[in-house]
């Protein structure tokens, strides 16, 4: 079961940098929001 | 003359170059009888659950992930509503749809079956799935997948031994 395992750690890269991206995207979007705020 | 002496020669090392091969030739021959089939590997990863024991490994990832994120959410904004928490669990949902897709399992089972027939011969698979359709091995299988068996440590009472 050890191939199974394996072939799933192979994911965790792409799934680790998925979720790093959206999280980026949301972090910017919010930073984009309070400044807007902060502007207004 | 010595034409005649020059083709004996080659055909000499000709005919002691094929005996060299023969066993060779055999051992192919054995090994392609004993390689397992495609199926032979699919009905064993069936038999092992692997994909249900993927998409179990996939669901504590796709935990762990949320787990992950909400723990950085908490330390950039240590007073996080619960919306904002199930925003980045949204974000996170949406990261893994992203990455994976129905096929994943499939993709990732088709990339199996070569490793296993590599692995594990025809011979080899034979005694596996023997093993695991009998009643012994299907009651192993079983308690494995840890669901209705039972068997669990906490269930019962037991001492280690003290270490001091």
């Amino acid at each position: 079961m050890q191939a199974t395992t394996d072939i799933i750690s192979q994911k965790l890269p792409e799934i680790k940098q998925a979720v790093k991206a959206q999280m980026d995207k949301m972090t910017a979007g919010d930073k984009k929001v309070n400044s807007g705020e902060a502007k207004n | 003359m010595k034409t005649r002496l020059c083709v004996r020669t080659i055909f000499a090392i000709a005919i002691f170059s094929l005996a060299l091969s023969l066993p060779l030739f055999g051992q192919d021959a054995a090994s392609a009888v004993d390689q397992s089939t495609r199926d032979e590997v699919v009905r064993f990863m069936e038999l092992l659950q692997v994909r249900s024991r993927m998409t179990m490994m996939l669901d504590s990832m796709r935990v762990q992930q949320r787990r992950l994120a909400e723990q950085s959410l908490k330390t950039e904004k240590p007073n996080a509503t619960p919306q904002e928490i199930q925003r980045t669990d949204r974000v996170v949902d949406t990261a893994l749809n992203s990455v994976l897709s129905d096929q994943t399992i499939d993709q990732m089972i088709n990339a199996l079956v070569p490793i296993y027939q590599r692995h594990f011969s025809k011979a080899d698979l034979d005694g596996i799935l023997a093993f695991y359709t009998s009643p012994v091995g299907q009651k192993l299988q079983n308690d494995h997948s840890g669901h209705h068996s039972g068997i669990h440590a906490s269930h019962y009472r037991y001492h280690l031994p003290k270490t001091s």
